[in-house]
């Protein structure tokens, strides 16, 4: 079980534009967009939830999903280096 | 499975992906 919390930095500003998240980092300009998924994975951060939460959730919404973990992981160590989260 | 329906719309499970895009 992955109890880690991570949390959206305080120079990330963004918003929910038809389901998909469009985050901005105030600090460089530069600007991310992402999908479905990854839009449910950030804004489930927002809500303090654990890795395993987030998971779970996931795997609840698209029961049957092998690669669920992995995938969110990935997401996770993809997000951690561009500094729009950070462990809390 | 890997289908999700909410209100109506019918999502089937996409890898989690974000899309970078520089500063002008």
């Amino acid at each position: 079980m992955n109890s880690q919390i991570y949390g959206i930095n305080s120079n990330i500003s963004w918003k929910v534009l038809k389901d998909n998240v469009v985050a901005v980092n105030l600090d460089n300009g530069n600007y991310y967009t992402f999908n479905f998924t990854a839009s449910l994975i950030w804004q489930y951060l927002d809500q303090n939830k654990t890795i395993a939460e987030i998971e779970q959730l996931i795997n609840t919404q698209f029961p049957d999903t092998e690669t669920v973990e992995k995938d969110v992981e990935e997401i996770i160590s993809y997000w951690l280096p561009e500094k729009l989260i950070s462990k809390k | 499975s890997k289908i999700s329906e909410n209100a109506g719309v019918i999502r089937i499970y996409e890898k989690p992906e974000t899309k970078k895009h520089d500063a002008m």
